[in-house]
């Protein structure tokens, strides 16, 4: 970041200060991790449009990306007992995940040593992993088990018929794994994560909904989207009336080995964008009414001018007892800034954890196939844990969404399939538009501030790339 | 249970008869257009020269609000990106979408403006 360059971070309004404010102003006390700020801006640049769309670009991303870097694959909770398993498939190149022992997680090439077979095509579960074709057989740590007409193939040794393995590390529940096997371990990438999620442990959460959705644009195009709030604006425009677009904070822990960055979208004031006129009663009861939208039957209460409690405030503080009441837990110290607003993470490549219980989500992008056209996007709401001693309850299995099936067809996440359904009607218009641009301005510019983590994500994938 | 997850269908509004109420006649004058809940969805209540009009406050290209469209000769503007739709039928009549908006039966009776909310 070059010193004299002065960055605008974001804007406000009379009735929707800066985030950072709104943390200031919070009724409890809001965490070192919440309060710390980024180290890093990176340098403004265009970016390439063909790295969207190209074979090669796509190719390269596979030898020098996918197999060589940290990312996310799973959750521990998604293969809750020894033998069961998930694949994990980047592209064209496949993982069997696999819970080995109680404690302990591995993650073989998905591919038969025989002839080639995929061994695993979707959730399951065994003693051992065993090949649909000829029945080749391995135990749960990779070493091989059993080959039928054993005596049929005598160049086999034991040992050398180990199924191919990629390192494995956790971390808050979740699975990563690495193809590269001088990989260092997993710990120094995940950066500021374990500090900031203290205080919100990722492992006492569970996938209440998980939806994995098939989409016509490149996974670096679908990840984008999903990276700032200045879209809202356009694409959300109906939550503009309760959504802190323009006054959202951006950061990013730039640390060499770690890529983390994060946003902050305060909801139950208005946009920016309204000015300052806009009404902030009107943005806490919207607020009210799309929290409420969760718990259909549940009254839905209105500002009370008459509170010593600022909106934000009194909407935090029904969320605490709602939620907390349901889930038999007490959400007392929590501050309004994790009861009501968008906090997302990202860490390079393909993940994003959110914290709080404003919008308590996990993404997780990957190219799909060998089209670079095409992609995955996994959306998982979480919950905490049940207290009052309520056994773990079990992950929710995927619904797969198809290309042209809305989210809108799971009406389950309520108000969220509107706003996903909004963004994914852009993707495959982004793709579109990438694929025909005019050959001399086919590059992407970006907002100094508010795009700042699609910047970063870029420099880091071009060093990984080494292109 | 976990409240931050609801029930499907949970949030549709029951009527009797199919049809539900929405507004006062007298709220929505002539030229006038207002946008109302219908559960989680948003419709748009247009009273135009041939009668009170109701279309999803959804357009079906980007899924924005339709409020404050145009709406000239039967046929409703989109305020965001001009797609074109038939305020009978909600049929497309340009090219911006080829999806349909939805639009929804009216009832109006003892100065009241009902919809009828079965799936169409």
């Amino acid at each position: 970041m070059a010193a004299e360059e002065s960055v605008i971070r974001g804007v406000s309004s009379a009735v929707s200060p800066l985030t950072e404010a709104l943390i200031e102003a919070d009724s409890r006390e809001v965490g070192a991790g919440l309060r710390t700020r980024g180290n890093y801006l990176p340098q403004q640049k265009k970016i390439p449009l063909h790295r969207y769309h190209s074979m090669e670009y796509a190719a390269l991303e596979k030898e020098r990306l996918w197999k060589r870097v940290w990312q996310f694959a799973c959750r521990e909770e998604d293969i809750p007992n020894v033998g069961d398993r998930v694949p994990y498939t980047v592209g064209d190149v496949s993982f069997v995940v696999v819970r080995s022992g109680p404690r302990e997680f591995r993650a073989f090439y998905n591919t038969c040593l025989h002839r080639g077979t995929r061994l695993c095509d979707g959730a399951g579960s065994g003693a051992s992993l065993r090949c649909p074709f000829h029945a080749w057989e391995w135990h749960l740590d990779g070493s091989l088990k059993n080959i039928p007409s054993r005596w049929d193939f005598g160049q086999v040794k034991n040992a050398e018929y180990h199924l191919p393995e990629a390192k494995v590390g956790t971390w808050g529940g979740f699975i990563f794994i690495n193809p590269d096997p001088s990989a260092p371990p997993l710990e120094p990438s995940l950066g500021v994560l374990p500090e900031f999620f203290e205080d919100c442990p990722a492992e006492d959460r569970f996938t209440a909904f998980h939806i994995r959705k098939r989409v016509r644009a490149n996974w670096k195009v679908t990840l984008e989207a999903f990276l700032e709030s200045y879209h809202v604006v356009e694409t959300h425009s109906d939550s503009l009336t309760f959504t802190g677009d323009a006054s959202t904070q951006y950061d990013i822990w730039e640390e060499g080995v770690s890529h983390i960055s994060r946003l902050i979208t305060p909801l139950a004031i208005p946009s920016p964008h309204l000015g300052d006129g806009a009404s902030a009663t009107a943005a806490v009861d919207r607020a009210y009414e799309v929290f409420a939208m969760a718990m259909p039957g549940v009254p839905v209460p209105k500002f009370d001018p008459n509170s010593t409690l600022s909106g934000r405030a009194q909407v935090a503080e029904w969320r605490r007892q709602m939620l907390g009441a349901g889930l038999a837990r007490d959400l007392a110290r929590w501050p309004d800034v994790a009861m009501l607003d968008s906090i997302q993470y990202f860490m390079f490549p393909n993940f994003c954890p959110w914290y709080g219980e404003g919008l308590p989500l996990i993404y997780q992008f990957l190219p799909y196939g060998t089209d670079p056209n095409e992609s995955l996007m996994s959306v998982r709401l979480t919950a905490p844990l049940p207290g009052a001693g309520a056994p773990r309850p079990p992950a929710a299995p995927i619904m797969e969404l198809d290309f042209d099936e809305p989210f809108s067809s799971r009406p389950e996440i309520g108000l969220l399939s509107l706003i996903f359904d909004q963004d994914m009607s852009n993707l495959p218009r982004i793709q579109a538009g990438i694929r025909g641009a005019d050959p001399n301005r086919a590059e992407a510019t970006l907002g100094r501030y508010q795009e700042q983590r699609i910047q970063h994500f870029h420099e880091v994938l071009e060093r990984t790339l080494g292109a | 249970m976990i409240p931050i997850v609801p029930k499907a269908g949970a949030v549709n509004p029951a009527s009797v008869e199919g049809f539900v109420d929405v507004l006062a006649a007298d709220d929505l004058p002539p030229g006038s257009q207002q946008s109302v809940a219908l559960g989680v969805q948003r419709v748009l209540l247009c009273h135009t020269p041939a009668g009170i009009h109701a279309v999803a406050d959804l357009c079906p290209h980007a899924l924005q609000p339709m409020v404050g469209s145009e709406i000239r000769d039967g046929v409703i503007r989109c305020a965001k990106h001009g797609a074109l739709f038939d305020l009978v039928t909600g049929k497309p009549k340009n090219g911006v979408t080829d999806r349909s908006l939805r639009v929804y039966p009216v009832r109006i009776r003892d100065g009241r403006i009902a919809l009828a909310v079965a799936p169409n």
